[in-house]
């Protein structure tokens, strides 16, 4: 009995799984996956998460029809032969494969890169941003202390409070700081994290795009109560974020004034097992 | 397993050089390390000195302990006798029955052994708590234990199995087949081969000991400064993943030595088996990378006791400096655990497909790829941390070109099974398995090298999903398949089959379906290291925690399968029973103490399976199939 | 000759089944030395790389306030005894191939890498300044005694090669203990690292 094409068969299975799976995955799963359409940045990753799939598709198709074929048609059968054929090598595939996996790898990178430096994708970028937004920008400190955050508006006076509002459809430029251990301000609604460290001023910008309220959480191990520094922030229209930061300077005006004069990051004393 | 009985009773058989004594003068030094440390006392250390946080009391008890164990254990007795101009030996206890395993044995086989059991010991204990994260979890509010008591146990079960399982595959079965594969007698360095075994003991029950001494709330990565915040459990930590480097780096050396130097006749670097390759790779990065945490360990117990500032921004140090110190060993660490797992996965499939190893220049490339490639990429673990932004990219770059060497790996397996003939023994299921298990895993790693969607995914449970797929269902799957494929030999005894069946499905369904929807938990914002986490995440919790009830049952399983094969039933292998022409198979069971009487010698390819293909047909449209 | 069923043949030897050629042993120490100073190299690189990183962040302006300097007399002290103990054992390694006396030179060796430490020690007892002095001075602290840990187990061997030595005096001179080669090699390698490290920590 000749051998049947094992090879073409795979290739057309796969073809064929590849051509139906990937728009499936591509056009109608991945939009609606996390972080969702928040902001510009969540859209981003949203994009950049569903191009990744749309690669990751075939090579996952290929993975399946391969193994599924060959673990039915190359099993030992009864009264088959005991061995298998000794093939050690063959030049073809493996070139073809070292090539294909480089470019695909090299082209994610690239897509990578330039999604990052759209605005940074709404990770912290340290002190001095590379990927920045262009136009006007509303700087936004966070405050990451031992077991909670404070936010900081330097261009309102440097009033400090208690809980996170922004406006809608502005760039944001949050810098993310520490007054003790690591932190990770985390708004996994609107596609941000960067980590809060004691004396770095690590900058992440957004710019949410609907008016919601959004989860903050702490995303880096910062000792007890880690898993109780959560929050609920807003996005609000202009008007109204206007008017609740004038009632949060008259609330909170009067204690940031005891508090130490705005600055990038601050400088809290060691942590030192001795006195 | 040799289990003569010497006539003498079983008292006196306690008395010598053993763990017991390890043990016990073990426990002397660690009072006498306590009593020491307090009797310390210098300007700008009063303060903890009173108050029960004495970090140098801990430090230098450990530091006795594991002097009094290692004496106890007869380890200091031939550095000294060597300090008096005494010639070197390369032999100890190698005879006397079952005593040998409890002590220092210089036979490779026993440390095997030896190690087989240890690990599977805190293989267990982080089981165990991995059992304990699982029912916490299944409600969003804290219910089992307080915050802190949470955070010991993921601290402790990260630790526990990133710091052991490093060792679980090069361990026992590189120590015992390794020399056997290659045709030695004995490893290069036989006493440091038994040094890393009980260090590593000694390691994993320090570790433990931290519960005594208010737990750690750093999880296995030890941030600082939170690293010098927390309490004296995290002295145990830190001698813990000392020793534990410093048993990674001998057993390296020793790997390294043995492979290199030791290789029979005619054994050439193209027909040494590709598990050796596999082990030499891991065992290069071991010594590289293992000295790297060594130091920044050190360099925390130096800001927890001469009260120094590395980590301390507000005095001229940096928490950045442990983040990049810590990563640069860290990355290259889960290739360690993900090396040997390549090495047994293509050394068995050859076996059960009855075919030569296909592609075994490629596989060694990939494996040497790999292990070169995980120097460069270690600040993909900090896209978020605001170091080096700018560098980003090259290490997206860089980690993303690692699935290329990983990618010769999975071709050469996949290739392997190209008109095969397999058969479905249960450790050839573990491969299989692996492959399933690892693409997950790997594919899932590629996502979070891409900068963007590592932004909302860091920090959350699709990194702990990642993770547990490349290393549980990566490593822990190929060491099964190394249990079941290899302890017939190391014990002369044969599993029960349908056990290890069942074993095999409840594990491998009971892990896809624990692991697979804490994918969907992260992406919906799950953080790590949280026994507080938003209610509507509750249901996948609770599937999640009860597949990992299911996992654990399976591991029951398994260790039923091992008292009732190995202890109860004792059903004598065959002497080959998977039919294998690798050189271990070839020698007697049980393996003689000194492996082989003659010098072997080479003289063919490895992986000498299958019939020759036939010879080309006469030219006709170009051929389109592999091989 | 048995021919074992799967990949090999069983040669009959003319020595017996614990006999082993000598090199073997040699091989392993000589690959052995070479491992571990890669390690070596490993672990200061670590502190290579606190120094520098440390020092290009400044953090707090603390990286190195003023009248943080180490001593440098004991510096230039340390690095000179450590410079000649591996030059005495590299004399050693030499003279044992030459087939000359080695024995003196070796237990030169240890005098002197001893002496060395010592004066480390007498260091730590006269600086001016403690660990909690900013970066440069935890990297100092840090830097300078792990390296003198690493010194002691190198003159633990030494001193394992010198007894040796002074057991077989009497017997013949030429039996050279195995390794003492690859110590050398070692010792050379960690004085480099040492010289390394007074160059960056006391002269930088
Ligand atoms: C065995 C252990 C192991 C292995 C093998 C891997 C393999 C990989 N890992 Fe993973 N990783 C860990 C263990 C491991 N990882 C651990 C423990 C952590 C978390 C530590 C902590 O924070 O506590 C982590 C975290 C981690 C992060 C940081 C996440 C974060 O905290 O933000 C990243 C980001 O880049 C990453 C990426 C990768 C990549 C790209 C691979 C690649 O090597 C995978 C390559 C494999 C494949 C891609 C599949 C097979 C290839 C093919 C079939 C070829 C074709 C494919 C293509 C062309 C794409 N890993
Ligand atoms: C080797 C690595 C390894 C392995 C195998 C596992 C195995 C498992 N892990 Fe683990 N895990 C980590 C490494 C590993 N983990 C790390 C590094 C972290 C991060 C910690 C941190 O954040 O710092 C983590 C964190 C982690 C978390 C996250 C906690 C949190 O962030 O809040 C969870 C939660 O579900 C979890 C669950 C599990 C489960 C259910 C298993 C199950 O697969 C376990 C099943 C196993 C058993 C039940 C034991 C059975 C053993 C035997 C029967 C003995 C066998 C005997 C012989 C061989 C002789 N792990
Ligand atoms: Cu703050 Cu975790
Ligand atoms: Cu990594």
């Amino acid at each position: 009995m000749p051998e049947p094409p094992h090879f073409r068969r795979i290739l057309i299975l796969w073809a064929a799984l590849s051509i139906i799976a990937t728009p499936i995955v591509v056009l109608v799963w991945a939009p609606g996956l996390p972080p969702g359409n928040g902001s510009n940045v969540a859209s981003g990753q949203v994009t950049d998460n569903a191009v990744l799939l749309g690669v990751v598709t075939p090579i996952a198709a290929l993975m399946i029809v391969f193994f599924t074929y060959a673990l039915i048609v190359f099993r030992r059968r009864d009264g088959g032969p005991e061995e298998g054929l000794a093939i050690r090598d063959h030049r073809g595939i493996q070139t073809t494969w070292l090539a294909a996996t480089s470019v695909i790898v090299l082209l994610l990178a690239a897509y990578g890169t330039i999604r990052l430096f759209d605005e940074g994708a709404g990770g912290g970028q340290g002190p001095d941003p590379v990927a920045k937004p262009s136009g006007s920008v509303l700087p936004v400190q966070v405050i990451a202390q031992q077991w909670e955050f404070t936010f900081r508006y330097p261009t309102f006076g440097g009033v400090e409070t208690p809980h996170l509002a922004l406006p809608v459809d502005r760039n944001i430029a949050l810098h993310v700081t520490s007054l003790d251990v690591i932190h990770s301000f985390w708004a996994h609604d609107l596609g941000v994290k960067a980590d809060a460290n004691p004396g770095v001023d690590n900058v992440a910008y957004v710019r949410p795009s609907e008016v919601r309220s959004f989860s903050i959480r702490c995303a880096e191990l910062c000792g007890l109560f880690h898993g109780h520094m959560f929050d609920t922030g807003e996005v609000m229209s202009d008007g109204s974020f206007l008017a609740w930061i004038h009632r949060a300077q008259v609330a909170f005006g009067p204690g940031t004034g005891a508090l130490p004069k705005f600055r990038s990051h601050y400088n809290p004393a060691p942590h030192r097992r001795a006195g | 397993m040799n289990t003569e009985r010497t006539a003498r009773s079983p008292l006196r058989g306690l008395i010598g050089f053993n763990v017991v004594s390890g043990i016990l003068l073990g426990i002397v030094g660690f009072y006498f390390g306590w009593w020491l440390g307090h009797q310390i006392h210098f300007t700008n250390y009063e303060y903890v000195a009173d108050t029960g946080q004495n970090d140098i009391a801990l430090f230098l008890a450990y530091l006795f302990f594991v002097v009094g164990f290692l004496g106890g254990l007869g380890f200091l007795r031939y550095p000294l006798a060597r300090m008096t101009g005494r010639e070197p030996s390369h032999h100890e206890n190698e005879e006397g029955g079952i005593r040998r395993y409890f002590g220092l044995c210089t036979d490779h086989k026993v440390i095997g052994l030896q190690y087989l059991l240890g690990i599977g010991i805190f293989f267990f204990i982080g089981g165990v708590n991995a059992m304990l994260i699982r029912a916490e979890l299944l409600r969003p509010s804290p219910q089992l234990f307080g915050a802190g008591n949470y955070l010991t146990i993921v601290s402790l079960h990260g630790a526990m199995m990133m710091g052991i399982m490093t060792s679980g595959v090069l361990g026992p079965f590189a120590n015992y087949f390794v020399p056997l594969m290659i045709g030695a007698k004995r490893m290069a360095f036989p006493r440091i081969e038994s040094l890393t075994f009980w260090l590593l003991m000694a390691a994993g029950a320090i570790l433990t000991s931290a519960v005594f001494f208010g737990g750690l709330p750093t999880g296995w990565t030890g941030y600082g400064p939170l690293n010098v915040q927390a309490n004296m459990g995290m002295d145990s930590y830190i001698i813990f993943f000392i020793l534990v480097g410093v048993s990674m780096t001998l057993l390296g050396l020793n790997l390294i030595a043995t492979i290199v130097t030791m290789r029979a006749p005619g054994l050439t670097w193209g027909r040494l088996p590709i598990f050796c390759w596999g082990a030499l790779s891991t065992s290069g990065l071991m010594v590289l990378a293992a000295p790297v945490l060594a130091a920044v360990l050190l360099m925390v117990g130096l800001d927890r006791t001469a009260q120094t500032s590395f980590f301390q921004t507000a005095s001229g140090g940096s928490p950045y400096l442990y983040e990049n110190l810590f990563w640069f060993f860290g990355h290259p660490e889960v290739y360690v655990l993900a090396l040997p797992g390549f090495g047994i996965i293509l050394e068995l499939v050859p076996v059960f497909a009855r075919k030569p190893l296909w592609g075994y220049r490629l596989a060694v490339a990939g494996m040497l790829g790999v292990a070169l490639l995980s120097f460069f990429v270690w600040q993909h673990h900090l896209f978020v941390s605001g170091i080096n932004a700018a560098l980003r990219p090259f290490y997206m770059l860089s980690t993303e070109v690692i699935s290329v060497p990983t990618g010769f790996i999975f071709l050469c397996g996949m290739a392997t099974l190209w008109r095969a003939s397999i058969r479905y023994t249960v450790p050839m299921l573990f491969c299989l398995a692996w492959f399933f298990n690892f693409f997950i895993g790997g594919i899932t790693g590629v996502f979070l090298s891409d900068t963007p969607s590592n932004v909302s995914t860091h920090g959350s449970f699709f990194v702990m999903a990642h993770f547990h797929y490349t290393i549980m269902g990566g490593l822990v799957f190929a060491f099964f398949a190394a249990i079941y494929y290899w302890v017939p030999k190391m014990t002369g005894l044969r599993f029960n089959e349908a056990l290890a069946k069942v074993h095999f499905w409840a594990m491998f369904i009971a892990f896809n379906s624990t692991f697979a929807p804490l994918f969907a938990a992260g992406l919906l914002g799950m953080p790590r290291r949280v026994s507080t986490y938003a209610s509507s995440l509750q249901p996948i919790n609770i599937w999640v925690s009860v597949s990992a009830f299911v996992l654990g049952l399976s591991m029951l399983v398994f260790l039923a399968n091992v008292l009732y094969s190995l202890v109860i039933a004792r059903k004598p292998a065959e002497p080959n029973p998977w039919d294998s022409k690798s050189l271990e198979w070839q020698v007697p069971t049980p393996v003689p103490v000194h492996n082989f009487d003659k010098v072997p010698v080479i003289d063919s390819e490895p992986y000498d399976y299958g019939t020759p293909p036939p010879p080309p047909r006469p030219a006709k449209a170009p051929a389109a199939a592999p091989g | 000759m048995v021919k074992l069923p799967g990949r090999g043949r069983q040669e009959s030897s003319a020595d017996g089944p614990l006999d082993e050629p000598p090199e073997v042993h040699e091989r392993n120490l000589w690959l052995g030395a070479r491992v571990i100073a890669g390690t070596t190299i490993m672990f200061f690189a670590a502190f290579v790389f606190a120094y520098f990183y440390l020092h290009s962040l400044n953090n707090s302006n603390l990286w190195r306030p003023a009248g943080v300097d180490p001593p440098q007399r004991y510096g230039v002290a340390i690095v000179l005894l450590l410079v000649a103990s591996a030059g005495a054992l590299a004399y050693a390694s030499w003279a044992a191939r030459e087939n000359r006396g080695w024995l003196a030179a070796a237990g030169t060796a240890l005098v002197l890498g001893l002496a060395g430490c010592l004066v480390q020690v007498f260091e730590y007892a006269n600086l001016h300044f403690s660990p909690t002095d900013g970066g440069y001075a935890s990297v100092f602290i840090g830097w300078t005694t792990l390296f003198v840990v690493f010194v002691i187990l190198t003159m633990y061997w030494v001193e394992v090669l010198f007894a040796e030595g002074v057991r077989n005096r009497g017997a013949d001179e030429a039996t050279v203990p195995p390794g003492l080669a690859d110590a050398a090699f070692y010792w050379g390698l960690l004085a480099g690292i040492g010289v390394l490290s007074w160059a960056i920590l006391y002269l930088l």
